[in-house]
């Protein structure tokens, strides 16, 4: 385990407080409101947003507020091993919890008595799905036209050995010591979600909050300038 | 925390507008400070500060004039479909100021009619009167749909830009305040066109120019 890192230089080849490689893409289904591809290294995540639309059945509709129905999806061929498809305890854990992050970012007081319908889709899995994921969501429901409170950002961090690292990936995430995924909102300085494997000391869980955070502004500054790159070259091309 | 390209200025959800508390639409303000609530271009004027969406439904408010679909009847109601999550509603009293008989009137309104009507009240239901002197029920044409909030640019300053399509392509241009806009006319295809890149250039300057062009390249075809 001690040989993951070397010199300061992970497997990869990246520092201890560097990100993997971001892609986006806005605008991949024209049926959906609003739809996003999200890419960190080799975990790949496509969300979809539908609505606001009606509620059925109707005795789920709330008058002063719109639900949000979130369903995360990983897909039989993204991980290593083929997995079952179909109905997992992960995946409806998983979906509540991105549902809660969601729940807290959409003005859903401004939409009344409708629903909004998010699916997320994982593509290729290689550690931190849930971030790729709610960050693929907070693109599509931007691009969607939901009122939100800002565009909401995740990412996770890690113990290895004695090392605290950034964007935990591959051999870190299975052999690692902790894996600490949050969810973050830059314009409260709040954190929406906060997940923890493994056993930390106070002072390294209070470096690795730290370590998420500049993780988490780094990718809502990529995250803005890719809307800001779409609605640009969208205008180009027409 | 803004983005400049000529005119225009796009924000994206959580961008800095003001330090002070402003009013306005598509903002929200949070600790004395205004935000933006949407993706969308900013308008910002001495007192007040707007952002347009890109991408927005349509909510319906009292005295809007709406183009819909009637979608079915449920005595003593027809059911409209008005491009919106919220169906509205249209009784049979609403119809005309006159007592009309049901047989009559589900035949004037067959489901997949397209019909021109007024919100009068959005209390309980969202309920539509036909009683208004411009209300009617659409036949011989075409439909087109736009965000909502762009509408005020299809109508232009003092009506310019409406006035332009249906002069140069002898349309009729009729808007619905949902988005929904019924032609009719020889040209429908092109105007069709015209509205969808309204939609996706409406915040771009020089707008008006860019659509007497398309006019004139569209007409000689």
């Amino acid at each position: 385990m001690e040989g993951m890192i070397k010199e300061g230089k992970r497997t990869d080849g990246r520092n201890l407080d560097e990100l993997r490689n971001l892609e986006a893409k806005i605008g991949i289904s024209k049926e959906a409101t609003g739809s996003a591809m999200f890419r960190m290294g080799g975990t790949k995540a496509i969300a979809y947003v539908y609505g606001p639309m009606e509620v059925i059945p109707k005795f789920l509709e709330q008058s002063e507020r719109a639900i949000l129905d979130v369903n995360y999806n990983m897909l039989p061929f993204s991980t290593e091993e083929r997995k079952r498809s179909g109905f997992s305890r992960r995946n409806a854990e998983i979906s509540s919890v991105i549902k809660r992050v969601l729940e807290s970012v959409i003005f859903l007081e401004d939409i009344p008595k409708t629903k909004i319908l998010v699916n997320i889709d994982i593509l290729n899995a290689d550690a931190s799905t849930r971030c790729a994921a709610i960050n693929a969501a907070s693109l599509a429901l931007t691009t969607a036209g939901m009122p939100m409170n800002d565009l909401v950002t995740s990412c996770a961090a890690g113990r290895v050995g004695e090392n605290l690292i950034l964007d935990v990936a591959g051999k870190e995430d299975t052999e690692g010591d902790v894996d600490l995924p949050i969810a973050y909102l830059p314009v409260k300085d709040e954190i929406l979600l906060l997940q923890m494997d493994g056993i930390l000391k106070n002072e390294d869980f209070e470096k690795l909050m730290e370590l998420c955070k500049k993780g988490c502004k780094q990718i809502h500054e990529f995250q803005r300038n890719t809307l800001l790159d779409y609605k640009n070259n969208f205008n180009n091309k027409s | 925390m803004e983005e400049k390209k000529g005119e225009y200025v796009i924000v994206t959800p959580g961008t800095l507008l003001a330090t002070t508390k402003k009013s306005g639409d598509g903002i929200y303000t949070s600790e004395e400070k205004t935000y933006s609530k949407y993706f969308g271009i900013l308008r910002k004027s001495e007192y007040k500060v707007n952002v347009i969406p890109f991408q927005h439904t349509y909510k319906p408010n009292r005295e809007d004039k709406i183009i819909g679909m009637v979608k079915e009847f449920v005595y003593p109601f027809f059911i409209i479909d008005m491009l919106s999550p919220i169906k509205g509603y249209l009784y049979l009293s609403n119809i005309s100021d006159y007592p009309i008989r049901q047989d009559k009137a589900t035949k004037i309104y067959s489901p997949g009619t397209w019909i021109y009507s007024e919100i009068m009240d959005i209390s309980d239901k969202v309920k539509l009167s036909m009683k208004g002197k411009e209300s009617k029920t659409l036949k011989n044409g075409g439909i087109a749909y736009i965000t909502p909030s762009k509408v005020p640019r299809v109508i232009g300053k003092g009506g310019s830009m409406i006035k332009m399509i249906m002069d140069k392509t002898n349309c009729k241009v009729l808007v619905g305040q949902n988005g929904a806009i019924w032609i009719e006319g020889e040209n429908l295809n092109l105007v069709i066109k015209i509205i969808k890149k309204i939609d996706e250039e409406s915040h771009i300057p020089g707008l008006t120019d860019r659509i007497n062009e398309m006019i004139d390249k569209g007409l000689k075809k």
